[in-house]
């Protein structure tokens, strides 16, 4: 049974992409969302509060999502985090990079619905 | 004799400077065709970019009101569906054969009151047109920016003074403030080439 009331951080540098994903979030259940426009302000609300998932794009400026997945990774108290990219760069090395970096999962724009929920399934059966 | 090499010599000192001539005449040109890349460059540039901005504003806008649209269209969905169930609920209260027929009409109105909120959400998805799109003229913008800045080097190192680049058109291009941040090197040269440095 997953939890609906799970706090998710949606970061993306493009209002309109954080407030698709938004919606579809609230469509699958999940109404607890807030939001960042970079990777450093993501990063201080993460360290701020108590989050249980984080979707990130990749492209941001400040810092890009790459960089927050590893500083996320590198932090004791939210290496743990479930972290899902939802990026438009899918290029091999990016996606290597990604795996290597710790990402929990990896979605390329544009996407659908039942495939973020699919992909959100995927990373909370493996964090049970 | 003496009047022959004198002739001689007056031939070849006229090729001479016919041939010095033709040479400043060629640099002349090729200076003419650098200034007039110049002026492309701080002109049309920021222009273009400029422009590029302009339409990565107006995607964000579209992209925006076709959210609101659709979050309209999720709030109507989510008050037909109220209905439909209370219509099932009603259905119930009906003798039984108008009863099944009025809770077959109902699960019809279900499917299709689903089927339009998997529209809804896929028309959310492919709203990320948006994003894909203005990461694309970003890269454009950075592109051209890369280039202008390049041909501004280009004249600076060559001396070219640019005489229309003072110009109105060109401030005002500048004082649009779209495009890429510049470090203070490039200012400099954007102060001087707007003739403030």
């Amino acid at each position: 049974m997953l939890d609906q009331n799970m706090k998710i951080l949606v970061v993306d540098d493009f209002s309109t992409m954080r407030r698709i994903i938004r919606n579809i979030l609230k469509e699958l259940g999940y109404t607890n969302v807030d939001e960042a426009d970079d990777g450093n302000t993501g990063l201080e609300k993460l360290k701020a509060d108590d989050f249980d998932f984080v979707v990130t794009d990749w492209n941001m400026p400040n810092m890009p999502g790459i960089d927050l997945l590893k500083a996320i990774r590198a932090d004791a108290k939210l290496k743990g985090l479930p972290v899902l990219m939802v990026t438009a760069e899918a290029a091999k090395e990016n996606i290597v990079e990604a795996v290597q970096a710790g990402v929990s999962n990896y979605i390329v724009k544009p996407f659908t619905a039942a495939n973020l929920k699919e992909r959100i399934d995927l990373i909370l059966e493996k964090h049970k | 004799m003496a009047d022959n090499n004198l002739q001689k010599t007056f031939e070849k000192f006229k090729e001479e400077l016919s041939g010095l001539a033709q040479y400043v005449d060629d640099a002349r040109k090729g200076i003419d065709e650098i200034e007039s890349t110049f002026q492309l460059s701080s002109q049309k540039f920021p222009e273009a970019s400029g422009q590029l901005s302009t339409v990565s504003g107006d995607l964000e806008n579209a992209a925006n009101n076709i959210m609101s649209l659709l979050e309209n269209l999720v709030d109507e969905h989510d008050k037909s569906k109220a209905l439909i169930e209370e219509l099932s609920a009603l259905a119930g209260t009906l003798p039984d054969e108008s009863a099944s027929k009025a809770k077959e009409v109902t699960a019809k109105l279900e499917g299709v009151n689903t089927g339009m909120k998997t529209i809804i959400m896929d028309m959310f998805a492919n709203s990320s047109f948006h994003d894909l799109s203005g990461q694309k003229l970003k890269k454009v913008i950075s592109t051209l920016s890369g280039v202008e800045a390049k041909i501004l080097d280009m004249a600076c190192n060559f001396g070219i003074e640019n005489k229309g680049a003072g110009s109105e058109e060109t401030k005002s291009s500048y004082a649009d403030g779209k495009g890429d941040m510049f470090n203070q090197s490039e200012v400099d040269k954007i102060l001087n080439d707007l003739k403030l440095g």
